[in-house]
């Protein structure tokens, strides 16, 4: 069974959210894309139970958004509070002031910051380098596949996507489709003898780990 | 900006990963820290002295260690920190009075970062710090136990707390026939992790 990891992109400027949303696109991701943080909380708001993004693109300055109900660091708390598991880059021109950094990460610890200044390549290698995880005989590719490197097999499922990105964390999973999906990426990596196994820690918590 | 309250901010929610709570007037050392850490080992959650009872307890199930710069401090808190296995640092001011012994003062930020990371990459008798959280055995499997962890990473140093705060490292430690041992110093009665003798350490 195929399903394709979930990405929201905030970003003001509609060009840059559509090159953006395409950029995902080719990735094989599905991108949930907003112009305002009111409208990102909104759309992770009404998607909760089916839809858990492992990645956020956040842009920090909203000039042209068009509303300003919400800020950026709603969306952040948000986004750690609901989604805790989900990866968060926040990008900014401003990425150097002390009191932006101070307020990013008040907002959500572990969000990754990104200078806007580098320009959007920049943006996009980051990103890849964040989601390409490698463990031991795994290997995430375009952050949306996870792919056993010995014999080439795929394995296209968010959930797996998401331990794999995570690894050694322990990662909650919210619906019985999602555990009963790492369930089968489990079955999967015994099948092609990997050296990596699934480890449940019961409540719907899983790790990965690397057999000695 | 929003009037955010600290209990809705991000940085309150409640989480596993090895955590340091840096707590400030300002915020200023939290951004520095975390600028000069392997973030993969560790989340660095800046806090005001009035939410570092809330970022203590937020952090679970206690934080690995607590960076401080302010001259006075809650007693709510330091309490917490005499009653749990929790490394302290102290930067840029004396050490508040009542906090455990085995709090340090830190004179310089680089002295800070030298011991923060000192402590990250502690190793004894195979054993080193896990990325996220707890401690990879020479067995190759992750103990989570908090208390180890404290133990591993301030060691050679002792931790001024109950020998009961330490049960679960000892326990590990003999089920997986680690050559180190919780040992308590019987003219002081501090806690420290000691390697067996004729182990490389």
């Amino acid at each position: 069974m195929r399903a394709n990891p979930e990405v929201i992109i905030l970003e003001d400027d509609p060009e840059k959210l559509e090159d953006l949303r395409q950029e995902f696109i080719r990735k094989r991701f599905h991108p949930l894309t907003a112009r305002s943080a009111s409208r990102a909380i909104s759309l992770l708001k009404n998607n909760l139970e089916s839809s858990r993004p492992i990645l956020a693109v956040v842009d920090w300055d909203l000039s042209k958004a068009p509303d300003n109900i919400s800020t950026t660091s709603d969306l952040l708390t948000f986004i750690a509070h609901e989604l805790s598991d989900c990866l968060v880059i926040v990008y900014s021109a401003n990425v150097d002031s002390f009191r932006v950094r101070s307020e990013i990460h008040r907002s959500h610890p572990r969000a990754w910051l990104h200078d806007k200044r580098e320009g959007d390549a920049s943006l996009i290698e980051r990103i890849d380098r964040m989601l390409e995880q490698t463990v031991e005989d795994l290997k995430v590719k375009d952050g949306s596949v996870v792919i056993h490197t010995p014999t080439n097999d795929e394995h296209h499922h968010r959930e797996a996507v998401r331990l794999v990105v995570h690894y050694p964390e322990i990662v909650t999973f919210h619906s019985d489709s999602a555990t009963k999906a790492v369930r089968r990426f489990g079955d999967w990596l015994a099948k092609h003898d990997s050296r990596v196994t699934l480890i449940s820690h019961g409540n719907r918590k899983y790790r990965l780990t690397v057999m000695q | 900006m929003t009037d955010t309250s600290s209990t809705e901010l991000g940085m309150m929610v409640p989480d596993t990963m090895r955590t340091l709570l840096a707590i400030s007037d300002n915020g200023e050392i939290a951004v520095s820290i975390r600028d000069m850490v392997d973030r993969s080992y560790l989340v660095v959650r800046d806090v005001r002295p009035n939410e570092a009872e809330e970022g203590f307890h937020a952090s679970l199930p206690w934080p690995w260690m607590v960076v401080g710069t302010t001259p006075t401090i809650p007693e709510s808190i330091r309490n917490l920190m005499s009653h749990n296995p929790v490394l302290i640092a102290w930067y840029g001011a004396p050490l508040p009075e009542g906090l455990p012994s085995h709090a340090v003062a830190l004179p310089t930020f680089r002295d800070l970062i030298g011991y923060i990371n000192d402590c990250l990459e502690a190793q004894m008798a195979g054993m080193h710090l896990a990325i996220g959280l707890g401690v990879e055995l020479p067995d190759g499997q992750l103990a989570r136990s908090a208390e180890l962890q404290a133990l591993l990473s301030l060691a050679p140093a002792s931790f001024d707390i109950p020998m009961t705060a330490f049960r679960s490292a000892q326990r590990i430690l003999l089920a997986h026939h680690i050559e180190a041992s919780v040992n308590r110093d019987p003219a002081t009665g501090h806690i420290s992790l000691i390697a067996r003798a004729g182990v490389e350490v």
